[in-house]
């Protein structure tokens, strides 16, 4: 990110927070899909988030940190998104057009429905964390940052969202054998 | 399948990977436009120099003038509560069993009134388009809602207040003045009447400050008051009358890189405010706080210290503070709502394991040991008592389309009303006084 650019919008230059926000709005986006499984909420947490950094942005000490502080912004947005929202929703089935480019050779369509469901059912939580980390590649310390919790902790939650989608991959093996038996 | 925990892991990353090569941004004009008209925060000087920003952002405000519009404020909340004290009119009883009123909900035909034998009564009720988050006065006379302009973009200051009395052809008021409602971070929050029925708290936001503030609007439409935190990177929201009508709680929410939400308690003019428990995380902690009838204690949801992003249910004793959880330990409890009688606590419930079931719990409220009562799976969400105490109403399972109704001393008794399009928070009416109940 442009530490210049994020001086400037630190200082009220509109234009050059619009430039930051062009940068990264994709990454964004993508990043609170993943998390939301679903492109309104994304959308939600994304532009929500863009108006607090901005509205915020004066409060920034070190322009350095203003990606790590816009992750910051973006997870807790899509975790408020969810918890919010989950009392009142109807999940939303993703479409085909948002996986197009699968195929049974890279994962069989029953690895994906299974990572989906079980993916669905981590906490909000557990789904930043999963995304952070497999998506991202972020190292445990800056997710612990970015979630507001101690690194231990974020290693412990990371270790369980993965129990639960191996459990759900597992489950969903021993259905498929079962039924090729019958 | 994988073979082992490293297939494990690559599988769950392309995955990922190939889930978000297909993401199209297509609304970044949308959200540029929404930042123009976001204000950026103004940083003082003395803060300015805390965070060791370079050089002002913002022309500096003289700081006796920032002072005097202060005291400003106070005042003029002080002489409007006096006012207010000395024009209460007597709270309406509490009415019998058997005569609980109507049902009020916003959809896209404005605020429609059903009774309990699905008989709807009127859409006269409309504000600007979109309507939502319907409260009834106590004395069922009136009935507040909130609404923006169907072409709105959500932003801070699009959704306004609105009064309109149930009976008659009078059509509803804007009473917000120039104080918005701030309900973006969190929609499903109704108008709160005082319980004498003259004034309502909500959300607001300050556009002569670009403060979120507990904002106070007169039923009548002569004016508000607003409660706003002395800092500015504080914000006030979700307000609750106590039963008497003197004092508030309220939301602290901090913003930008500080931590942490508050409980705080302060008389209705701002005065004499405290922080009764705070949350160590920035959460939906005290969104949703229940007053004991007879103001002695509060139940609310937080966020677990031990567990964040799960929520628990809290009985909070007011002049001792203490705190009681109200759910057992591996749930997570949302929406606490106490009953008319003070005796129950009803709530929503989830255990805790990711696949875990989902039910409305009715809880002692006292220190009986009387045991809980879960009610059958057909609330999806939301949850209000009738007035006279034997019902519950929610959303139905989905949490769209229909509502319920749950006999609480017999919840095999389910009456579902068909309301298409509802959405928000609803009502139910104390019958009025002159209806003769």
């Amino acid at each position: 990110m442009d530490d210049e650019l994020v001086r400037r919008a630190r200082d009220g230059d509109r234009a050059a927070f619009a430039s930051l926000v062009a940068a990264s709005i994709d990454a964004l986006d993508r990043v609170a899909r993943l998390i939301t499984r679903d492109p309104d909420r994304a959308q939600d947490a994304v532009q929500e988030t863009l108006i607090k950094a901005w509205r915020d942005l004066p409060s920034l000490r070190e322009v350095d940190r203003f990606e790590g502080w816009l992750r910051q912004l973006l997870v807790r947005s899509c975790m408020d998104e969810l918890r919010r929202r989950r009392r009142f929703a109807v999940e939303v089935e993703l479409i085909d057009s948002m996986h197009p480019h699968i195929s049974d050779a890279v994962i069989s369509i029953a690895d994906r429905d299974a990572l989906e469901h079980a993916f669905r059912r981590l906490e909000p939580e557990q789904r930043a964390l999963v995304v952070l980390y497999y998506y991202q590649g972020l190292p445990v310390e800056e997710i612990a940052t970015a979630l507001r919790i101690p690194a231990g902790t974020a290693k412990s939650r990371l270790f369980r969202a993965r129990e639960v989608l191996r459990a759900a991959l597992e489950a969903d093996a021993r259905t498929v054998t079962a039924g090729g038996v019958a | 399948m994988t073979d082992d925990g490293r297939g494990m892991d690559q599988l769950i990353a392309r995955w990922l990977r190939e889930d978000a090569e297909s993401s199209r941004v297509s609304y970044v004009a949308e959200t540029l436009e929404r930042l123009d008209r976001t204000p950026q925060r103004r940083v003082t000087g003395t803060v300015r120099q805390a965070l060791r920003i370079e050089r002002p952002i913002l022309p500096p405000v003289p700081r006796a003038g920032q002072l005097a519009f202060v005291l400003l404020l106070l005042l003029l909340a002080l002489v409007t509560s006096f006012v207010v004290v000395g024009s209460q009119r007597r709270t309406v009883p509490p009415i019998g069993p058997a005569g609980n009123g109507l049902i009020g909900y916003a959809s896209d035909n404005g605020v429609t009134l059903i009774g309990l034998d699905g008989s709807s009564t009127t859409t006269r009720l409309r504000g600007l388009g979109a309507d939502t988050n319907v409260a009834f006065s106590p004395d069922g006379t009136q009935v507040a809602f909130l609404s923006r302009s169907r072409d709105a973009i959500v932003t801070q200051a699009a959704q306004r207040l609105f009064v309109a009395a149930v009976e008659g052809d009078a059509a509803a008021r804007d009473i917000t003045g120039s104080v918005p409602v701030w309900n973006w971070d969190d929609p499903d929050v109704p108008p709160v009447w005082s319980p004498d029925g003259t004034r309502i708290a909500y959300s607001g936001f300050d556009v002569a400050t670009s403060r979120i503030v507990v904002a106070i609007a007169h039923a009548d439409g002569s004016g508000a008051t607003t409660i706003a935190p002395d800092v500015w990177w504080l914000q006030y929201t979700h307000p609750q009358w106590s039963p008497d009508g003197q004092w508030l709680t309220f939301q602290a929410f901090t913003t930008g890189l500080e931590h942490g939400t508050q409980l705080i308690l302060s008389r209705s003019d701002g005065s004499d405010r405290r922080v009764l428990i705070e949350s160590t995380t920035r959460s939906f902690s005290f969104a949703r706080v229940a007053w004991a009838p007879d103001g002695s204690a509060l139940a609310f949801s937080r966020e677990l210290s031990e567990s964040p992003g799960d929520y628990g249910i809290f009985r909070y004793e007011i002049r001792m503070a203490t705190e009681t959880p109200v759910n057992p330990p591996n749930t997570r409890a949302f929406d606490p709502t106490w009953s008319p009688d003070g005796e129950w606590i009803a709530y929503h419930e989830d255990d805790a394991a990711p696949e875990g079931a989902s039910r409305v719990v009715v809880a002692d409220a006292t220190d009986a040991g009387r045991p809980r009562r879960e009610l059958p799976p057909v609330v999806g969400c939301s949850l209000a008592w009738s007035p006279d105490g034997r019902y519950l109403l929610g959303y139905a399972k989905g949490c769209e389309g229909a509502l319920v109704v749950v006999a609480v001393d017999h919840p095999s008794q389910v009456i579902t009303l068909e309301t298409p399009g509802a959405r928000g928070v609803v009502s139910w009416q104390r019958v009025p006084p002159d209806a003769g109940g």
